[in-house]
C-alpha cells in the first residue's frame, strides 16, 4: 500500500498549539432541510470555533453542502435557528451572510468568465470614486491581500481563461477583500493537482493563523488530517461525531463515514475492498494490442486543450489509467477516441482497422463505449423516462424495432431487467430519470454505456458521484470484465484513484503523454514530477 | 405529448402521476390557462373601441362559426394554418425555430402557380400534374429554408435571424417575378390561372363555396407527423436530439443531420401550405398572397406545446380568428389587428407557463399550509429554490 | 463629391435608429436576457412618439412618450421571460405580435383610419436646434447637414455614454456580472431581477426612441409595420458587433449605409425593380454574416437564468 502523509507531522503539531477561543463562532442548531423527498439536513447541530479549521466530511449526498450552503444564504432552514456570534441570525440572501462576515467558495466555481480577475474579486463591492470605479484603489486593495498570502494571480486577465487553481484564487480573493472572517470551503482541493494541494494548504495554514474561522468541506481525509483542527461527520443527512481530529484516527472516522459507527478493531471494508479488487491478474504474456493511438493530434475539445502527438497502446484486458491537471487534454483524449473532437493528424487504429474518421455509431458498434464524467448531461436523458434512456443508443436495433415501429413493451422488460441487475432503487420505469438520486443515475448511465457487446471502454472520473460501496462495486466490476478480455481506460483527476484501480498508469501534460509506468513502479511522487511537466529529469 | 416549452429554464422536477388522465391534463392545462387569460383581454380591447364588453367575442364566433359560409371559410384556413404550425412544430423537435414559414409559402405557391399555369405544364394528365404541383411548393420551400439552417451549423448564426430576413427578401422577390416574368403579362401581378388537372374541386357543399379535401388532407398530416414522432426510432432520435444534443451525440445519434432535415421538412410543410393555397382555393398566386399565415403558424406551434398531435386543435382556433376578421372591422367595428392582440396573449400565455405552473402550485400549497398532511412524494415545500 | 456627402449623411441618417436599438439590444443581451423584442419595441416607440406628439403637440414630449412606449415591452419582455420562466425567444416574438396588433388597433381607434396616421409635429433639424438654443433666426437649410434630425448626433454620443457606462461604472458591472453568471452574482450580493429588469427597461426605452426616430425624426406620420424588420437587424448588430459597444456601433453604421446605399442605388438604377433594392440591406447583412468574421463571443450567460 502507497503511504506517503503529505508534511502531516508538521501539521498536526500545529493543530495541538492552536489556542481555539473556548467561544463559538458559528453555531447551528437542529437544522433541517428537505428538498420534495429527500431529507438533506435532519436537525444536525454543529459549532464551529473562532480561528479554527474545522472539517465537514461525510459521503455525497450526506447534507454537507446543503448544510453550508444555508449558512451563506443560499436556501433557508425548514427548522432551527443560526448563531453568529452569539446573535441569532437569518439570511435570506447571501448578500446578507457576506454582509455579516462570511465568505464561501463553492464547489462550482461562480466565476465570470468575461470579466477580469480583478473584476471578478469586487463585483458587488466596487471602491467609487466620483460615480466611477476606483479602479487603481480596488487594484491597490486587492493586491495587497494577495501579497499577504501568496496569491499570484494576473489581474487583467479574462477569468474565462486562467485554469482552475487561479480561479479558485478569485474565489477565495473575493471572500477576503468583503473581509469575511469566517470561510466556507467546499471540496476545494477535489480538481486540484498534488503540487497544488500542498500550496493550498500552506494557504488554509496562512489564514488561520491571520485569525480566520474556517469550514473545509472535503471527503479527502488524508488532507482533512493534514490541515484541520476539528472535524464533524455528516452521514445520511445526520450529524453522527464531532470533535478534536488529535482525539480520533483516519480509519475510525472513514468508518464512520460508509458504515456510521466506528469499529476501530476491524480493518476498514473501503482500503481493504478496493486492495482485493487491485490485485493485477497474473498475466505472462503481453495480449494484442487493440487500441493504438499513434501520433495523435486533436483540437481542444470543450474547456481542454488539444492533443499534440499523443502515442498509446491498450492491449485486451488491460486497465490503463491516465492522469494529470484538469485542462492539460484529458477530456480531449476521451472524446477523441469516441469520435467526437477533431483530428487534425494521427491516426487511431482499433482491433487492426483504421478508425479515425469512423462515426461514433460504427465506433459504438465495434465496441468502443465512453462513460463521461457528467452522465446527466453528457450520456443520459434526464426530462425522460427510464425506459427511454435505456432505449437510447438502441433504438434501431431488431430487439426494439418491428418494420419500422418502436416496439415499447420489448424495451420496457429490458429495462426492468437491467434495472434489477444493477440493483437501482426505482419507482416506475415510466418515471423520468432526473428522479433518481445522484448514484443511481449513475447505474443506469453505466448499464446503458456497457450494455451490447462491449470491448474497449473510456471512464471518465468514474468514483465521482459515487459513494464507497459503489465505488468498490465499479472497481469489481472493471476487473471482472478485464478478465474477460474488455479493455479500459481510466481517466481521473484523482491520482488515487488511478492507483487502486489500473494496471498501467500514465500522466498527460499540455496535451502529449508525459510517461507511463506498471502499477508496481508508480508512485504519487512519479505521478506528480510528470503532471508537473519533469520528464525523466528534464524540464519542459 | 411532450412539454417542449421550458428549453432555456429548469423544470423543479417531476411531478403528478403517470395515469394517462394526468398526463393529458398537465399538456392541456398550459393551453387551457392561455385561452382563458385571453378572454380578458378580449373585454378589454371591445370596451376600448366603444362596443359592448363582450362584443368582441360575440364577433369572433359569429364570425368564425356563425353562418355556413363563416365555417367553411374557417376550415378551408384551417389548411394553411395546420400545416404552417406543423412547420413550426417539426422544427422545434430538433430545437430550431422556423420563423421563416411567412416567406416559405409565399415561394411555395409561385412555384407552384407558376408551374401549373405553365402551357406546357397544362397538357400534361391530371394524375401528374397535381402531385407536381405540390411537390414544388414543397421543394421550392425547402430551398428556402436551407440557407437558415446552413448558417446556423457553419457559421453559428441564428436561425430566427436569418429566416426573417429571408421572410422579407421572399416577398420582394415574389413581387419582383409576379410582377415580370412569371406573371400573366398584365400590370395586376398575378400568375395565371392553373390548369384543371391540378385544382383540387369541393368534395363538400357547405355554403357558397364548398370545402375541398385540403383540410382533411392536412389532418391527417397532422397525424403521421405525430405517429412518425412517438412510434418510429427515427422520431426518437430526432426527440432525443432535439432536447438532449450531447447525451445523443454521445449516443451515435447524428444529431446534425437531423437538424438539418427537420428543418428543411419544416421549410417543405410550409410550401406545401402555400402549394395547397394555390390548387385548393385561389387556383392562382397573386400579390400580398399570405395575410400572415406564416406567422400564425408560430402561434398554433406553441399553443399546442410544439406537438404536431395538437396542432389540428390550435389550427382550428387561429382559423377561426382569421376568418373572423372582417366580420370584426365591418361588423362590430374593431380592428383587425386586435387579433394580433389575442394570439400575443395566447402566445404569452403558453410561453409562461412554467412560472404560471409554479406560483399556482404555491399558491395551492399554501392554500393547504394549515395541518398539512405528509403526502410522500408529492410533498412539496413550496420553496422557489432549486435541488443542491 | 456631393453625392458621396449625401450619401454620407444619408448613411448616417438611417443608421441613427438601428444605433439605438442596438444599443437597447446591447444592454438588455450583456445582462443575460436574449432580446429579439426590439423590433416591438420600435414599432410601439414610433406609435408612442405620434400619439404623444400629437396630443400634446411637441415633438420632444413625442420623443419622450416613444421611449416609455418601448420601456413598456421590455417590462413585458422582463415579467415574461424571468418571471414566468419562459423561453426568452418565443416571448420576444409574442412581443413583437403584441406590439403589431396594438399600435395597429389604437392607429384605427385614436385616428380613425387604417394605415397611415395624421401628421404630427416632427423633431427639429440639427441646424434649427442649434439656432433655437442659441436664439439666432432660423436660417433655411441650405447645407443638408443641417436637414439632419437632432437625433443623429444624440445616437453617435451615446455610443460612448454606453462604453463608459459599461465599463466604468458600478452598474455596468453589475449589468455585465448578471449575463455572465447570474448565479454568482447572486452569491455575490447582486440583485440579479432588478439588474436585469432595469436593462431591459433602459434597452426598451432606447429602442423606442429608435422607432420614434422613424416616426417624427423623418417622416412626421405613423405607418403600419413601418419598421418593416430594422429591430431583426439590430440584433444583427448586436451579434456581429461581438456585444462590444465599439463593435456594434460599427455595425450599426454597417447596415445604415447599407440602407442608404441601396436606396441611392435604386434612384441610379432605375430598370431595376424597386423591390430589389427593398430587400437589398437584408441581403448584404446575411452575406456579412456568412463571411463569418471570428468567434462570437457572447455573455456567457445569456439565456441563463
Amino acid at each position: 500500500m502507497i503511504q506517503k502523509p503529505l508534511h502531516s507531522m508538521k501539521f498536526t503539531s500545529n493543530a495541538m498549539q492552536t489556542e481555539l477561543t473556548g467561544k463559538p463562532v458559528v453555531e447551528m442548531r437542529d437544522i433541517s432541510k428537505r428538498f420534495g423527498s429527500l431529507r438533506a439536513n435532519r436537525e444536525v447541530s454543529l459549532a464551529v470555533m473562532g480561528g479554527e479549521i474545522h472539517a465537514l466530511v461525510g459521503e455525497n449526498g450526506a447534507g454537507k453542502s446543503t448544510l453550508m450552503k444555508i449558512l451563506y444564504g443560499h436556501f433557508s432552514p425548514d427548522s432551527g435557528t443560526i448563531r453568529l456570534n452569539g446573535e441569532p441570525v437569518r439570511f435570506r440572501h447571501p448578500r446578507e451572510a457576506l454582509k455579516a462576515g462570511i465568505g464561501m467558495v463553492h464547489q462550482q466555481l461562480l466565476i465570470f468568465p468575461q470579466l477580469t480577475a480583478l473584476e471578478n474579486v469586487i463585483v458587488g463591492n466596487e471602491p467609487v470614486h466620483r460615480g466611477f470605479i476606483d479602479r487603481r484603489r480596488a487594484l491597490e486593495k486587492v493586491a495587497e491581500i494577495a501579497a499577504r498570502f501568496g496569491f499570484n494571480l494576473p489581474m487583467n486577465t479574462n477569468a474565462g481563461q486562467l485554469s482552475f487553481a487561479f480561479r479558485q484564487q478569485i474565489e477565495l480573493l473575493r471572500a477576503l477583500y468583503r473581509g469575511s472572517k469566517v470561510l466556507i470551503l467546499d471540496e476545494p482541493t477535489s480538481l486540484l493537482a498534488p503540487f497544488e494541494v500542498d500550496r493550498f494548504l500552506d494557504l488554509l495554514i496562512a489564514l488561520r493563523r491571520t485569525g480566520h474561522t474556517i469550514i473545509l468541506i472535503s471527503h479527502r481525509l488524508r488532507e482533512v488530517f493534514a490541515a484541520a483542527d476539528r472535524v464533524s461527520v455528516l452521514r445520511r443527512g445526520k450529524l453522527i461525531h464531532t470533535g478534536f481530529i488529535a482525539g480520533i484516527s483516519r480509519e475510525e472516522v472513514a468508518d464512520l463515514i460508509v458504515n456510521g459507527e466506528s469499529r476501530s478493531a476491524v480493518e476498514p471494508q473501503s482500503r481493504l475492498a478496493v486492495a482485493e479488487a487491485s490485485v493485477p491478474s497474473d498475466r505472462t504474456e503481453r495480449p494484442k494490442d487493440l487500441l493504438v493511438l499513434d501520433n495523435l493530434s486533436a483540437d481542444p475539445s470543450g474547456n481542454d486543450i488539444g492533443l499534440e502527438s499523443f502515442s498509446l497502446r491498450i492491449a485486451a484486458g488491460e486497465i490503463v489509467g491516465l492522469g494529470g491537471v484538469v485542462g492539460n487534454g484529458l477530456s480531449t483524449l476521451a472524446r477523441a477516441i469516441f469520435g467526437m473532437a477533431a483530428i487534425r493528424c494521427g491516426t487511431i487504429h482499433f482491433d487492426g482497422r483504421d478508425f479515425t474518421a469512423l462515426s461514433i455509431r460504427d465506433r459504438i458498434d465495434a465496441g468502443i463505449r465512453l462513460l463521461p464524467s457528467n452522465p446527466m448531461e453528457e450520456a443520459l436523458l434526464p426530462e425522460r423516462s427510464l425506459v427511454d434512456n435505456f432505449l437510447l443508443g438502441s433504438q434501431r436495433s431488431p430487439a426494439f424495432q418491428r418494420c419500422g415501429l418502436l416496439r415499447k413493451e420489448a424495451a420496457t422488460v429490458y429495462a426492468a431487467r437491467q434495472l434489477e441487475i444493477q440493483k437501482v432503487r426505482y419507482e416506475k420505469v415510466s418515471r423520468p430519470v432526473s428522479s433518481l438520486s445522484g448514484g443511481n443515475q449513475q447505474k443506469v448511465a453505466l448499464a446503458r454505456v456497457l450494455a451490447g457487446p462491449v470491448r474497449f471502454v473510456v471512464l471518465e472520473q468514474p468514483g465521482r458521484g459515487l459513494d464507497l460501496k459503489a465505488r468498490v462495486e465499479l472497481g469489481r466490476r472493471v476487473r471482472a470484465l478485464s478478465r474477460e478480455g474488455v479493455a479500459f481506460l481510466v481517466i481521473s483527476h484523482d491520482p488515487e484513484e488511478l492507483l487502486t484501480l489500473c494496471d498501467r498508469v500514465g500522466i498527460m501534460y499540455r496535451g502529449r503523454l508525459a510517461g507511463t509506468t506498471t502499477i508496481g513502479e508508480a508512485s504519487p511522487e512519479l505521478l506528480a514530477r510528470w503532471m508537473l511537466g519533469v520528464k525523466n529529469g528534464e524540464h519542459d | 405529448m411532450k412539454r417542449n416549452m421550458a428549453a432555456d429554464s429548469p423544470r423543479a422536477g417531476a411531478s403528478g402521476g403517470d395515469r394517462a388522465w394526468d398526463r393529458l391534463l398537465e399538456s392541456v392545462s398550459g393551453p387551457l390557462v392561455a385561452c382563458a387569460a385571453a378572454l380578458p383581454v378580449c373585454v378589454v380591447i371591445s370596451l376600448s373601441a366603444g362596443a359592448g364588453p363582450f362584443d368582441l367575442i360575440a364577433g369572433l364566433w359569429k364570425g368564425a362559426w356563425g353562418s355556413a359560409d363563416a365555417s367553411a371559410a374557417t376550415l378551408g384556413k384551417l389548411t394553411p394554418l395546420l400545416l404552417t404550425g406543423l412547420a413550426v412544430s417539426m422544427a422545434y423537435q430538433a430545437r430550431l425555430l422556423n420563423i421563416g414559414c411567412e416567406g416559405q409559402l409565399m415561394l411555395g405557391a409561385l412555384a407552384s402557380a407558376a408551374l401549373a399555369s405553365a402551357a406546357s405544364a397544362k397538357s400534361l394528365p391530371a394524375s401528374l400534374l397535381a402531385p407536381l404541383t405540390l411537390i414544388a411548393g414543397a421543394v421550392i420551400g425547402a430551398a428556402w429554408a436551407y440557407p437558415a439552417v446552413w448558417l446556423k451549423q457553419k457559421r453559428g448564426v441564428h436561425e430566427v435571424i436569418t429566416t426573417i430576413f429571408m421572410n422579407t427578401i421572399a416577398i420582394h422577390l415574389c413581387e419582383i417575378l409576379v410582377l415580370g416574368p412569371l406573371g400573366d403579362g398584365t400590370a395586376i401581378g398575378r400568375t395565371g390561372e392553373i390548369g384543371d388537372g391540378a385544382v383540387w374541386p369541393p368534395v363538400w357543399q357547405y355554403g357558397a363555396m364548398g370545402l375541398t379535401a385540403a383540410p382533411f388532407f392536412a389532418v391527417v398530416l397532422g397525424f403521421l407527423a405525430h405517429f412518425w414522432l412517438s412510434g418510429t426510432p427515427w422520431g426518437f432520435e430526432v426527440k432525443a436530439a432535439g432536447c438532449n444534443p450531447e447525451s445523443a451525440r454521445a449516443a451515435g445519434i447524428e444529431v446534425e443531420r437531423w437538424q438539418k432535415r427537420m428543418f428543411l421538412l419544416s421549410g417543405a410543410l410550409a410550401g406545401l401550405a402555400g402549394a395547397l393555397e394555390v390548387v385548393a382555393v385561389h387556383h392562382r398566386f397573386y400579390r400580398a398572397f399570405s395575410p400572415g399565415y406564416g406567422f400564425d403558424g408560430i402561434t398554433a406551434a406553441f399553443l399546442a406545446n410544439a406537438a404536431p398531435g395538437w396542432v389540428w386543435l390550435s389550427g382550428l382556433l387561429l382559423a377561426g380568428l382569421r376568418a373572423a376578421d372582417k366580420w370584426l372591422q365591418l361588423a362590430v367595428g374593431i380592428s383587425p389587428s386586435s387579433i394580433y392582440i389575442i394570439q400575443a396573449c395566447l402566445l404569452l400565455s403558453v410561453a409562461g407557463q412554467p412560472g404560471i405552473r409554479d406560483g399556482l402550485g404555491r399558491l395551492v400549497s399554501n392554500l393547504r399550509a394549515g395541518g398539512r398532511v405528509q403526502l410522500g412524494e408529492h410533498t412539496r415545500t413550496g420553496e422557489p429554490e432549486s435541488r443542491p | 463629391m456631393t453625392t458621396l456627402l449625401n450619401l454620407f449623411l444619408l448613411s448616417l441618417a438611417k443608421s441613427t435608429p438601428l444605433l439605438l436599438a442596438s444599443f437597447g439590444g446591447l444592454l438588455s443581451e450583456l445582462s443575460g436576457v436574449i432580446n429579439f423584442a426590439i423590433e416591438g419595441m420600435m414599432l410601439v416607440g414610433a406609435f408612442g412618439a405620434i400619439w404623444t406628439a400629437w396630443a400634446t403637440g411637441s415633438p420632444w414630449l413625442g420623443l419622450l412618450g416613444g421611449g416609455f412606449g418601448g420601456l413598456v415591452i421590455g417590462f413585458l419582455h422582463a415579467v415574461v421571460s424571468l418571471k414566468l420562466k419562459a423561453n426568452q425567444i418565443v416571448s420576444s416574438i409574442a412581443l413583437n405580435l403584441l406590439a403589431a396588433g396594438i399600435t395597429g388597433t389604437l392607429l384605427n381607434q385614436v385616428f380613425n383610419v387604417y394605415g397611415t396616421s395624421p401628421a404630427v409635429p416632427k423633431l427639429p433639424g440639427i441646424g434649427e436646434t442649434f439656432s433655437g438654443v442659441l436664439g439666432l433666426p432660423a436660417r433655411p437649410s441650405s447645407s443638408v447637414g443641417e436637414g439632419l434630425s437632432i437625433l443623429v448626433p444624440i445616437a453617435l454620443a451615446a455610443c460612448i455614454v454606453l462604453w463608459v457606462l459599461l465599463h466604468r461604472s458600478r452598474y455596468g458591472l453589475h449589468l455585465r456580472a448578471c449575463g455572465e453568471n447570474p448565479g454568482g452574482a447572486e452569491a455575490a450580493g447582486l440583485a440579479v431581477w432588478r439588474v436585469r429588469l432595469s436593462a431591459l427597461l433602459a434597452g426598451g426605452f432606447l429602442a423606442g426612441i429608435g422607432g420614434a426616430y422613424l416616426a417624427i425624426g423623418e417622416l412626421s406620420q405613423f405607418v403600419e409595420q413601418m419598421t418593416q424588420g430594422r429591430g431583426y437587424l439590430a440584433v444583427a448588430a448586436v451579434i456581429l458587433g461581438r456585444w462590444r459597444p465599439a463593435g456594434v456601433t460599427a455595425a450599426a453604421l454597417l447596415f445604415g449605409f447599407s440602407e442608404a446605399f441601396s436606396e441611392w442605388l435604386g434612384i441610379q438604377w432605375v430598370q431595376v425593380p424597386s423591390q430589389f433594392f427593398l430587400a437589398l440591406p437584408y441581403l448584404l447583412c446575411l452575406l456579412v454574416l456568412l463571411l463569418g468574421l471570428g468567434k462570437r463571443q457572447h455573455p456567457s450567460a445569456l439565456g441563463r437564468l
